[in-house]
């Protein structure tokens, strides 16, 4: 191996690429639901508009796809009321029973056309309307057992252009706390400038880490989602719809609001809203927009166990305009039909890879055997018995199938680190790279070293056939 | 009477055709789908939760006796996992019940369908979208909040297997 230092470390090189190839893709394939950021929910029931099951989930939880509509805010109040009679229209019954917590969530918005913006409540970050906290049964889990916590700075106030901000935020887009932004509606295309809202929101909280989608939302109190001029146009044209008339006219391309001067109290006055610019406090223009035309994207419900999730699903599934869906089961789906198959694709493609590396071991050694035919005849004159030369060269093989794998070991393992610094960077979830899932890919490398001692066994053969005299013979 | 062996055939499958289900249906009646196999008790989940029951003001006394006696005692029971807070890997809670299809989307659920699984602190099992045997002690009684009743059943889980 030493009198031949290119040629086997070239061979080396090309297992571990093939070794590294494959335990990259094992990793991949072993950490792909971690792409998503979550497989495990603090909530059973995600409430939204009837639609796509799957639509709302990655909406509402993964902040991807587009929202399949809304619902009127009343859906969640009349969640909690727990005096509500049976026999209303929507919802037909009283689900208090059923609903231990509920949050509303609206989305329409981003920052900078990059991070979405979502309207909540401050119970949303685990305090009451005043700021103080709430008690933590009362708190809902983004994931079982975990709340949002805030890191830095406070919660919002329910009626200040304020927002909290996910963890990675400022490092994405420095919108640290005390900055201000603005809400961007459409971001910029050719031939269009952006559409930016003309509200102002300061931050004031960092949350923490979640390794979620959370970690890239820019929260805002609900109250002030309803500010914005074309918002309000939409509710309106939207509860005229629900209520069966003819929506007025709404002009998404225009903002209604530019600013003005305050009036001599020091109130700005607006359409939907009036800013009191003593106390920077939102009062909301409750003639224009009551509470009944208000409308929300979703609502992340935890119920109170047993079957009222099922219950909630069932009763909620067979009205007419809304549907409540279980996370989990949703992406327990999606992950058997798409994911499961993926795995056996790259499953697949291993195998064909651990192949083409044993045969680069076996055409290797042919090689090498084919140009020592005399060096092999030599070591048999000495003494050597066939078995012996067939020991050699499948010991070869070995060696070479064993530094690859673990050359390619490392190599797998540093490509996921790459991806995971990457992701982690830019998703906020990264990829467990950092530790070896010993029996797997310990007992692929075994079946790599077995591969190849196979391989080696065809240029093991033609030494073993070689014939001592007539390769003794010199020409 | 000496009759061929084709009559004896026939009589045996019209025995087996017939008399088998009834024979089910008999055992499940007397036994209400308990029996014994060595020091458990095999419950058919189906049997077990397939009674009436107010859903919002029912009471422990709605259970039927024989399923009553079984608070206590060691059980094992067979049905799918239900699991509404992971979609994925190792579970701690999860609810059985006879069928998932059956149970909860053919009509409105109840609350007797589903046995409240816990597995023991620092242990998970990990989730099956098959059918599954579960044994463990079975919990049986009423427990009501909001005016609604939130479980009948509860199994502190012992060991879960493949059906």
């Amino acid at each position: 191996m030493r009198q031949r230092a290119l040629s086997t470390w070239l061979t080396t090189l090309s297992v571990m690429l093939g070794v590294g190839l494959a335990v990259a893709i094992m990793i991949l394939g072993r950490e792909s639901q971690s792409l998503f950021g979550q497989n495990d929910y603090g909530f059973d029931a995600i409430i939204g508009k009837k639609g796509s099951k799957m639509q709302l989930v990655l909406n509402t939880i993964y902040h991807m796809d587009v929202s399949p509509g809304n619902i009127p805010y009343d859906q969640y109040t009349r969640l909690l009321d727990p005096h509500l009679p049976k026999g209303v229209p929507m919802p037909a019954d009283n689900y208090f029973k059923y609903v231990k917590i509920a949050e509303p969530t609206v989305v329409g918005d981003t920052l900078n056309g990059l991070y979405r913006i979502v309207g909540v409540k401050t119970s949303f970050f685990g305090f009451d309307e005043h700021g103080d906290p709430l008690k933590p049964e009362d708190v809902l889990d983004y994931r079982p057992g975990q709340t949002l916590e805030i890191a830095d700075g406070r919660v919002f106030a329910l009626n200040k252009f304020e927002a909290v901000v996910g963890s990675d935020i400022p490092r994405l887009t420095g919108n640290g706390i005390g900055t201000s932004f603005q809400a961007t509606h459409t971001p910029a295309s050719p031939g269009h400038p952006a559409d930016i809202h003309m509200q102002h929101w300061t931050v004031v909280g960092v949350l923490a880490p979640t390794h979620t989608a959370i970690d890239r939302v820019v929260y805002i109190p609900l109250l002030s989602f309803y500010t914005i001029a074309e918002h309000g146009a939409g509710l309106i044209a939207q509860a005229k719809l629900r209520q069966g008339e003819a929506p007025p006219d709404v002009d998404p391309d225009s903002d209604a609001d530019q600013p003005h001067p305050p009036d001599a109290k020091g109130i700005e006055h607006f359409s939907n809203y009036n800013f009191d610019t003593n106390d920077q406090t939102i009062h909301l223009n409750l003639e224009r927009l009551p509470p009944e035309v208000w409308a929300i994207s979703a609502i992340l419900v935890q119920s109170r166990g047993g079957d009222t999730e099922q219950a909630l699903e069932y009763d909620l599934n067979n009205s007419t305009d809304v549907m409540a869906v279980n996370p989990a089961s949703v992406m327990r789906e999606f992950f058997n039909t798409f994911l499961s198959p993926m795995q056996w694709l790259l499953l697949l493609i291993c195998s064909l890879v651990t192949i083409v590396a044993a045969v680069g071991i076996l055409v290797s050694i042919y090689n090498s055997v084919s140009a020592r035919l005399k060096e092999i005849a030599i070591i048999r004159a000495l003494g050597a018995t066939r078995t012996t030369v067939l020991t050699l060269i499948c010991i070869e093989a070995g060696l070479v199938a064993l530094f690859g794998s673990i050359l390619g070991l490392i190599a797998g393992h540093g490509v996921n680190a790459l991806g995971a610094w990457y992701m982690s960077r830019n998703y906020g979830e990264a990829l467990g790279y950092d530790y070896i899932e010993f029996l797997f890919e310990a007992a692929y490398i075994v079946a790599v070293i077995v591969l190849a001692v196979f391989a080696g066994l065809v240029p093991a053969m033609k030494a073993y056939r070689t014939p001592v005299a007539t390769n003794l013979v010199v020409t | 009477m000496i009759r061929s062996w084709r009559t004896y055939a026939l009589i045996a499958t019209a025995l087996f055709l017939f008399g088998y289900p009834i024979y089910l249906y008999t055992d499940a009646l007397i036994t209400g789908g308990i029996t014994r196999r060595g020091d458990l008790l095999v419950v058919d989940l189906k049997a077990l939760s397939s009674f009436e029951m107010d859903q919002d003001a029912g009471t422990t006394q709605d259970i039927p006796l024989r399923y009553r006696q079984l608070d206590g005692k060691r059980v094992l029971l067979v049905g799918q996992m239900w699991d509404p807070y992971v979609a994925d890997g190792k579970i701690r809670i999860f609810t059985l019940v006879y069928s998932i299809s059956n149970c909860c989307f053919n009509g409105p659920p109840k609350i007797q369908h589903f046995i409240q699984a816990t597995v023991p602190p620092g242990q998970a099992v990990e989730y099956s979208p098959d059918f599954v045997d579960v044994v463990g002690t079975l919990h049986v009684g009423v427990e009501s909040a909001a005016g609604h009743v939130q479980s009948v059943y509860r199994i502190d889980v012992e060991k879960v297997g493949k059906d």
